[in-house]
């Protein structure tokens, strides 16, 4: 298995890259008013708008910086009702991939109520990288909001 | 008088009203008393008239007896036939009449009395013993003791004092003429008796007795009888009119009297005239007899009118002495009864006053004050009182109503005193704290005085060491000046060594802009090289991501997007470093331009700096050479004041010594304060026994 390795804050998180489509540069985005404070607003690729949310702002709760490093990671969202959806996720330090067996993997032993959407726990190169579940990234009222008619990809 | 002095300050108004008046009733009780003693006087001596009259009467009828038993008893020797028969009525009329002169209690007439008495029991006693010559004698001895005591009776009982002309005439009329006349014609009918009862006819020696009798009468006693009786009738006419019983009674027997006794004196001198013819005896005895029937007639007539007449004045005289002393009883109780209402009309204000005024003397001043404003006095005070009587204008009521005004006066007076007595208290108190407080200033003062007396002696000292200071400074200011001249010239090379060092930074200057520039262009490269390695990396991941995508398909693609994303990484990590480094070298050069620019900065002041020091010390050693003779007048008017301090210390002890003296007079009015104080409060409390309040 090969994640995308990225920094939220000072920790250090993985993304299972069979669900990235494509690592881009930090893209320019339209602010939705109104919307949480991690939604970053709606950005253009490849001639389609997406909804994209700041992970550092979800996790680390604030708002990831301009560098070189950070970058937009277009993802296939999977909605309920079985279609999916391209959604933009910008992260810090997305600069590097690692191969991780599955079960070096341990199962995430504390469940957060409010971060349900970290899956697993790996000891990669004396640092933890925490894995994340795509499926549980967003609540459902988010959800509904960025996507209320989506198409399939 | 000084006991009267005290006796008098004793008495009340009243009483002293009382003894004025008393003393002015005691004239007048011893003028009634010799008025009363006078009426008295005068109405003994009418009793005694009265009295008197009597004797005279009854001794007249004695007489009269006498002189016919005399008559009687030589006519019955003569023809020796006694007939006492005929006697005894007269003889008892002679009994009768000395027991009623026997119980008279003259003492003057006593002897008379008693001796006629006697010889009277005498010639009873006697009866026929004693021979008719004795017998005449003795008869002949009462007629002279009679007439004796009618002399004696007129004397005796006032009959010739009578202060009335009306009866002293009278008296006259019925007493001595009577007398006399009646005893010459018993002279002339004893004659004419005598011869009768020899039997023998008058002789020529019988008739010229009987003339010079009868001729004394007519002659002599009947002219003054008659003055005497029409004196008495004029002066009776005058006092009771013309138709009194005297008037009409008296003057016809008289003049019957004067009449039968005129006859006889006629008789006797044509009887003398014709010599030779002896007269028989009883013709003129016949008419002596009737002559003196007459006579004693008109004596009982007269001596009634006498007697009526005494008895008149003497009820007069009491009358009057009665009224005189009702008069003067009525007077002295008018005179009592004005005298009390006067006085009840001075004391009974006077007490009401001296009850206001003894209030006030009590002190109970606002009592009296509120009696006189409840109009009290009103009836005293004003024009009209209450009951309308009008103004009194005597003194009491001036009194009063100076009293009341007084008590007015006095009531704010005091009322005014107890204010300004508590002022004054007040006052004092306030003038006691602050006495007390110049006090405790002045002795502040003095402590003051005595500080600023030894700061002024450190002050002299000081100034001294300052001068002496001051000439040190004077020499080292002079040093600095030479010293300063050399410094000048030093300063000269310093400030060209500045200027090259101004130079030299300027280009230094320049040459770090030049690094700066030449690593900005380094940094472009680094930028370019940096954001080549970023694409690399960014392809190396999605080839990376579509190799897993592509799974065992892919093989060795993988392994080359790794290789491919280590050497982006390692020339990102490259172009870092050096950016890095190009970022610290531009950071120093900038630091290195900035201070070389803050150095030329400073230089440029220093030379500033420098010049001003140059320009300064100048003017400094211009300073110090002018400072001298500054110095020396620093130095004249330190020792000026050094002086002035020594005379300020002087003057220290001299104002500590006045405000010892201060402190002593300050005490002393402290105690005068309190005097005055005591002083107040000693005249309130004297005045504080006049309460104003009720």
């Amino acid at each position: 298995m090969l994640l995308l390795i990225f920094q939220a804050g000072s920790q250090t998180y993985g993304l299972d890259t069979r669900q990235v489509i494509e690592v881009a540069p930090y893209p320019l985005c339209t602010p939705l008013p109104h919307a949480p404070a991690y939604v970053a607003g709606l950005a253009t690729w490849r001639g389609r708008t997406i909804p994209v949310i700041d992970l550092c702002a979800l996790i680390a709760g604030t708002p990831a910086r301009p560098l070189l490093s950070t970058r937009l990671l277009v993802v296939k969202y999977a909605l309920p009702e079985g279609r999916s959806h391209p959604l933009g996720l910008v992260a810090e330090k997305a600069v590097e991939t690692i191969v991780l067996e599955e079960t070096r993997l341990e199962p995430q032993k504390v469940r957060i109520p409010d971060a349900p959407y970290l899956d697993g726990t790996a000891e990669q190169a004396r640092r933890l990288v925490q894995r994340l579940a795509l499926d549980e990234l967003l609540p459902a009222s988010v959800r509904a909001l960025l996507f209320p008619e989506s198409e399939a990809v | 008088m000084e006991q009267i002095n005290r006796w008098l300050a004793r008495l009340t108004i009243a009483h002293k009203l009382i003894l004025s008046g008393i003393v002015f009733a005691l004239p007048i009780a011893v003028l009634l008393y010799y008025v009363t003693t006078e009426y008295n006087r005068r109405i003994n001596t009418s009793q005694r008239e009265v009295e008197g009259t009597a004797v005279l009467d009854v001794c007249r009828g004695l007489r009269r007896d006498l002189w016919e038993i005399e008559s009687r008893s030589s006519l019955a020797t003569a023809a020796a036939a006694s007939s006492p028969d005929d006697l005894a009525e007269t003889r008892q009329r002679i009994a009768d009449a000395v027991a009623t002169l026997q119980r008279g209690e003259d003492a003057m007439t006593k002897s008379l009395i008693d001796r006629l008495s006697s010889l009277w029991r005498q010639l009873e006693a006697s009866g026929s013993a004693i021979t008719p010559a004795e017998r005449a004698t003795l008869d002949h001895q009462m007629v002279e003791t009679t007439s004796e005591l009618i002399l004696v009776v007129l004397d005796d009982f006032s009959l010739n004092l009578d202060p009335e002309l009306l009866t002293t005439e009278l008296m006259y009329v019925t007493g001595p003429h009577l007398l006399q006349s009646q005893a010459a014609l018993a002279e002339a009918g004893s004659v004419a008796l005598n011869a009768k009862a020899q039997g023998r006819r008058l002789d020529a020696r019988d008739l010229s007795q009987m003339q010079a009798q009868c001729g004394a009468l007519v002659s002599a006693d009947f002219p003054r009888m008659r003055y005497s009786l029409e004196t008495a009738l004029r002066e009776d006419k005058r006092l009771h009119g013309t138709d009194s019983s005297f008037q009409k009674s008296v003057p016809p027997l008289f003049e019957r009297y004067v009449e039968l006794a005129t006859q006889l004196a006629s008789a006797v001198s044509s009887s003398s005239e014709q010599a030779g013819v002896a007269p028989g005896p009883e013709r003129f005895v016949q008419m002596a007899l009737a002559a003196e029937e007459a006579g004693v007639t008109l004596g009982q007539t007269s001596t009634q009118e006498l007697r009526t007449l005494l008895l008149k004045r003497l009820a007069a005289e009491r009358r009057a002495r009665a009224e005189a002393l009702l008069m003067s009883l009525l007077c002295v109780g008018l005179a009592a009864a004005v005298m009390a209402v006067v006085t009840r009309n001075i004391t009974r204000p006077l007490a009401r006053v001296v009850n206001l005024t003894t209030d006030i003397a009590a002190g109970k001043v606002k009592v009296a004050f509120d009696r006189v404003q409840s109009g009290e006095f009103r009836e005293f005070i004003s024009d009209d009182g209450p009951s309308g009587r009008v103004r009194t204008r005597d003194e009491i009521c001036e009194l009063i109503r100076a009293v009341s005004t007084m008590t007015e006066s006095l009531h704010g007076l005091l009322f005014k005193v107890m204010q300004a007595c508590n002022q004054v208290a007040g006052s004092a108190t306030q003038a006691a704290a602050a006495v007390r407080e110049v006090e405790a200033s002045v002795s502040e003062q003095a402590a003051s005085t005595n500080e600023v007396s030894a700061t002024s002696k450190e002050i002299y000292a000081t100034v001294q060491e300052l001068a002496r200071t001051m000439d040190s400074v004077m020499k080292m200011a002079s040093d600095a000046a030479h010293t300063a001249s050399g410094g000048v010239d030093n300063l000269n090379g310093i400030r060209s060594a500045i200027d090259g060092l101004l130079s030299s930074s300027a280009a230094m200057t320049r040459t770090f802009e030049s690094i700066d520039e030449k690593a900005g262009n380094i940094d472009q490269v680094i930028t370019t090289i940096t954001k080549v390695a970023n694409r690399t990396n960014l392809l190396s991941l999605n080839a990376a991501i579509e190799a897993e995508k592509a799974g065992e398909k892919a093989g060795g693609f993988s392994v080359v997007a790794l290789e491919m994303r280590r050497l982006a990484d390692r020339t990102a990590v490259a172009a870092l470093d050096i950016e890095r480094q190009i970022r610290e070298m531009q950071r120093a050069v900038r630091e290195g331009v900035s201070r070389v620019e803050s150095y030329a900065q400073q230089t440029q002041a220093s030379s500033a700096a420098v010049s001003e020091l140059s320009s300064g010390l100048g003017q400094v050693i211009e300073g110090t050479t002018k400072l001298g003779p500054q110095f020396e007048v620093v130095n004249s008017s330190m020792q000026m004041q050094s002086q002035g301090a020594g005379q300020i210390a002087d003057a220290m002890v001299n104002l500590r010594e006045a405000a010892n003296q201060t402190k002593a007079s300050m005490a002393e009015f402290r105690k005068v304060s309190e005097d005055l104080h005591n002083a107040v409060r000693e005249l309130q409390a004297e005045v504080g026994r006049f309460s104003t309040a009720s």
